[in-house]
């Protein structure tokens, strides 16, 4: 059954946000994020003395008239910045539950909805085996964003995906000029960490918002249970387990998962990403309002 | 007693063992779920890994419990019991022969033991082919089993056992405890409970169960017995009196009653003469005659006929004395007597002192009292500055106080008091500063030993003694300030008794121990050897021999036993039992004299009892039977339910751990 969180009552909800990104990115000209740089807006920043070259226009003459020197008037810049979301599009996100990919749409279209709606320029990446697809290519305006987001929806979660070739192999990363989102279940062999190295590499600002599903955050299972990989090949995949899950086994269960947790949070921590680990029975608005301002990705 | 199931068809509840097993083949393994990945999975395993040994154990027992509960429900249906019921086909007899000495009664040239082993002979005949099963039990003071079950199939052992018992040996002549065999039949009763006693015997019992056991009487009518019951000589103002209990059974008959005294009167230069002396005496209704034979007679009282011995037949010792009935009766082993011991041997004992001691005169007085029916014992008491030196040989037993002689006496036991000095060879030597107190010090005993005897040495006090060094091997028996009060040397010929304090510097001399002290060392030196000289068949006389060796022979010169003391035994001992009646002779050594080959003789005789030959008790011991009906079963549901609910609570527990 198809689920769905995109709707009108969903976007108007986030039309008070906005992406909390650094200020030390470069974007483009014609955004809203103030940045380090000195530009062109009202807002006044700082001084600094006359060189050759520079606009006499800007020129301060009520200081000149106190100290007999010349003194340019310096303004705050607002870029434009490019949100790029990279959407995990393995079997493992939605094969065998569609609620766990549609709630990982609906974040990646939360964050797509805010970047357009702050005159950033926005771009989803389906990562599927170690390629990264871009589907609608770069996204202006809301109008080309609701374009993209009825097909969004129709994403296919099946394969598998290598986050780390994916990510490091996309010919438009993108370097200092905005976010990089990465939503995933983080549950790979492969090394999602060198995509983290690669994007930090490139000055982007780094966020991972980790979807698990109920039965996985705290499964409740029990007895001799053969457990089938979604990303299996086959029932004789080395991926499916058959365990006699016992409450000593949930107990063990839950201690990888915390640990593994951790390994994420202290690795995003050390290369200063930001971390969501979420399950998707809870509230999406809760989580956006909650965990991402709680993560400071958001205002 | 058999293990036996009421209803064996419920075994067929043990076929649901192979579904059991069929079900864990077949039963789904593992039910599958679809989950989108399992990564996490496979990282707790190393989480739970070390758990999984103990995982497949509890698997392991939570199947066998359900094995053993479908087991013990099998055997619920199958209404397990135990089956108390006796084969029908054969019966269980027990033959019990009584073996006392009566039983050597005879009449027409056939003893009641006999007749008694060819009855069991019929017996068996009569129960073998009935397919019956046959035991035997001889019965003396010591029952047992000479045959056990004997079926058909054992008839020509069992045949053979009986046989033997018509050897002359085969009947004690002892007592017999047929309780005692009564009692050993219960344990065939535990297997049967309906078995069946007869018994052989020449007592009439008043009450038995005779339900269960059936007396084969084997006496025969005609038979009497005239008995010497007890005889015994003691010293009665100097001339012995000798005194001789008979009684007859089965008839009433007047007896005449033999007395030869053997060496009477001897003196060093004759061995004595021989008096023979004589009494009829009626015996009627079982009654005991007494007759007593003593110098001055006495008055004739019912039961009690004196003969007055004339100067002539008086007697002061003697060697030997022989009591006879010569009546023709039926039962011979009790109409010869003898006693011995009427010559006692002469011990001389030395005092040697400085000055008269009264204390140790008097003990010597009580001593030599005390031990009148053992030793002649002769003291000669010596002061030594009469003489030119001290008297070191020709005595038993020399008492030296305060002044020692210069060598130790060999020929004998020494007893110094006091010392002085140390005599060569004794293996001690004095210090010249005796311990002194100011106030009386209490000793305390060291080592159990027979010369400490009712001796309570913390009664004792002193307040000055001698201190010793010690070179030989004493047995220190008394201390005070760990120092050494009494030793003890026993090493061969050595015989020493050393005590470092004279009697006036303690309260011994004033207390019951002083006595107890010479006697106990009289008596362990100087042993009596056995205590009395008259016993009976079955009776345990402990013989003390004054040597190292002791040799025992029977009247026919057979040996019947040769002792020796043990390297490093505080005493020598022997327990002697007796089985055949008759006279024995106690040969032994001494520690001083290797010539010297004591010997005394002891008459060992059937027990009196047994001279009543139509003797009757009142109640015979019936065997503890359980009481079961026949054919009963004892179901063991319970036992079953108890284990089925244990098992149940088991596996309840063992599931509940595999889910943890």
């Amino acid at each position: 059954m198809k689920v769905s969180y995109l709707n009108d009552a969903f976007f108007s909800r986030l039309e008070t946000l906005a992406l909390n990104l650094r200020a030390n990115l470069a974007g483009f000209f014609g955004g809203k994020h103030l940045v380090k740089t000195y530009g062109q807006t009202v807002e006044f920043a700082d001084y600094r003395e006359y060189m050759l070259g520079d606009d006499i226009r800007r020129i301060d003459w009520n200081l000149y008239s106190r100290f007999e020197k010349y003194f340019l008037k310096l303004f705050t810049d607002e870029r434009q910045m490019h949100v790029r979301l990279y959407l995990d599009c393995s079997a493992s996100m939605g094969k065998e539950a569609p609620r766990k990919g549609a709630y990982a749409i609906a974040f990646a279209a939360a964050l797509g909805f805010l970047a357009v709606h702050n005159m950033d320029k926005v771009s989803f990446k389906a990562i599927k085996g170690n390629v990264c697809e871009d589907p609608f290519g770069t996204i202006v305006g809301k109008t080309s964003f609701f374009r993209a987001m009825s097909q969004l929806e129709n994403t296919e979660f099946d394969g598998e995906a290598d986050l780390g070739a994916a990510i490091a192999n996309s010919p438009d990363a993108g370097t200092n000029d905005g976010l990089s989102v990465i939503i995933s279940d983080f549950m790979t062999e492969s090394d999602w960490k060198k995509a983290v190295d690669f994007l930090t590499y490139k000055k982007r600002q780094v966020l991972l918002i980790q979807v698990l599903t109920p039965d996985e955050n705290d499964p409740d299972y029990d007895g001799r249970i053969n457990l089938i990989d979604s990303e299996s090949l086959g029932m004789e995949d080395g991926r499916n387990m058959k365990l006699r899950i016992t409450r000593g086994m949930l107990h063990a269960y839950q201690e990888a998962l915390a640990d593994f947790r951790e390994d994420l949070r202290s690795f995003c921590n050390s290369r200063e990403a930001g971390f969501l680990s979420t399950v998707c029975d809870k509230s999406i608005e809760r989580e956006l309002f909650g965990g991402l301002l709680k993560a400071g990705v958001m205002s | 007693m058999r293990f036996d199931l009421l209803v064996p068809l419920g075994l067929l509840a043990l076929l649901t063992i192979p579904v059991l097993i069929l079900i864990y083949i077949i039963r789904p393994n593992y039910q599958v779920k679809h989950v989108s990945s399992t990564y996490v999975w496979q990282l707790s395993l190393k989480y739970k890994k070390r758990k999984i040994p103990i995982n497949k154990l509890r698997n392991i027992l939570i199947f066998l419990c359900q094995l053993l509960i479908l087991t013990s429900i099998a055997f619920i249906v199958a209404r397990p019991a135990l089956a108390y019921n006796r084969n029908t086909d054969r019966s269980d007899v027990i033959a019990i022969i009584d073996s006392s000495a009566s039983m050597y009664t005879e009449a027409n040239g056939e003893t009641r033991f006999l007749r008694a082993v060819n009855s069991v002979e019929e017996l068996a005949d009569d129960v073998l082919t009935e397919d019956g099963t046959l035991s035997v039990i001889l019965a003396d003071d010591k029952p047992e089993f000479i045959a056990t079950r004997m079926d058909r199939t054992n008839r020509g052992s069992l045949m053979e056992i009986l046989e033997g018992l018509k050897e002359e040996t085969s009947c004690s002549y002892g007592s017999s405890d047929i309780d005692g065999a009564i009692g050993l039949c219960e344990d065939i009763f535990a297997d049967d409970p309906t078995a069946k006693i007869y018994l052989y015997t020449d007592t009439q019992y008043t009450y038995y169960a005779d339900d269960i056991i059936t007396i084969v009487p084997v006496s025969d009518g005609g038979e009497w017995n005239a008995a010497i019951l007890n005889a015994e000589a003691e010293l009665d103002d100097g001339y012995y009196s000798l005194t001789v209990e008979v009684a007859c059974y089965g008839t009433e008959r007047e007896l005449e009653v033999e007395v030869k005294v053997n060496g009477a009167n001897a003196t060093l230069d004759s061995s004595g003469k021989t008096v023979p002396l004589k009494q009829t005496v009626f015996c009627s209704g079982d009654r005991t005659q007494t007759i007593v034979f003593r110098k001055g007679g006495g008055e004739d009282t019912d039961g009690y006929s004196y003969v007055d011995l004339q100067e002539t037949d008086a007697f002061t010792s003697y060697n030997s004395i022989d009591i006879n009935i010569e009546e023709s009766d039926s039962y011979g082993q009790d109409n010869s007597y003898h006693i011995y011991g009427g010559r006692k041997e002469v011990v001389n004992l030395l005092y040697c002192s400085a000055e008269p001691n009264p204390f140790f005169s008097s003990a010597l007085d009580i001593l030599r009292n005390r031990f009148m029916g053992v030793w002649d014992i002769r003291v000669t008491e010596v002061r030594h500055e009469d003489r030119d030196a001290f008297i070191t040989s020709g005595y038993d037993f020399y008492i030296y106080e305060d002044a020692m002689p210069d060598v130790l006496p060999i020929d004998g036991v020494v007893f110094l008091s006091a010392p002085d000095k140390a005599p060569a060879g004794a293996g001690f030597s004095v210090m010249a500063t005796p311990q002194t107190y100011t106030e009386s010090m209490y000793l305390s005993a060291e080592e159990d030993h027979p010369i400490m005897s009712n001796i309570k040495a913390s009664e004792i006090t002193v307040t000055r003694y001698a201190l010793l060094t010690l070179s030989a091997d004493y047995h220190m028996l008394m201390s005070c300030d760990t120092n050494p009060l009494l030793l003890l040397r026993d090493e061969g010929r050595t015989k020493i008794l050393l005590m470092p304090f004279s009697v006036h510097y303690s309260n011994i001399a004033a207390l019951p121990e002083w006595y107890t002290l010479l006697y106990n060392a009289m008596n362990f030196f100087l042993p009596g050897t056995v205590h009395g000289n008259s016993f009976e068949v079955g009776e345990q006389v402990v013989a003390s021999p004054r040597g190292p060796t002791l040799k025992v022979t029977d009247m026919n010169k057979n040996v019947f036993g040769t002792y020796e003391r043990e390297q490093g035994a505080l005493a020598f001992t022997v327990p002697l039992v007796f089985t055949i009646p008759g006279t024995y002779e106690l040969e032994q050594t001494s520690y001083f004299d290797e010539n010297y080959h004591g010997k005394l003789n002891i008459f060992v005789k059937a027990p009196a009892v047994e001279s009543n030959i139509w003797r009757v008790e009142d109640v015979l011991a019936e065997p503890v039977i359980e009481q079961r009906p026949e054919n009963t079963v004892n179901e063991l549901l319970v036992w079953f339910a108890v284990a089925l609910v244990s098992l149940l609570f088991i596996e309840w527990i063992l599931h509940s751990l595999e889910n943890r």
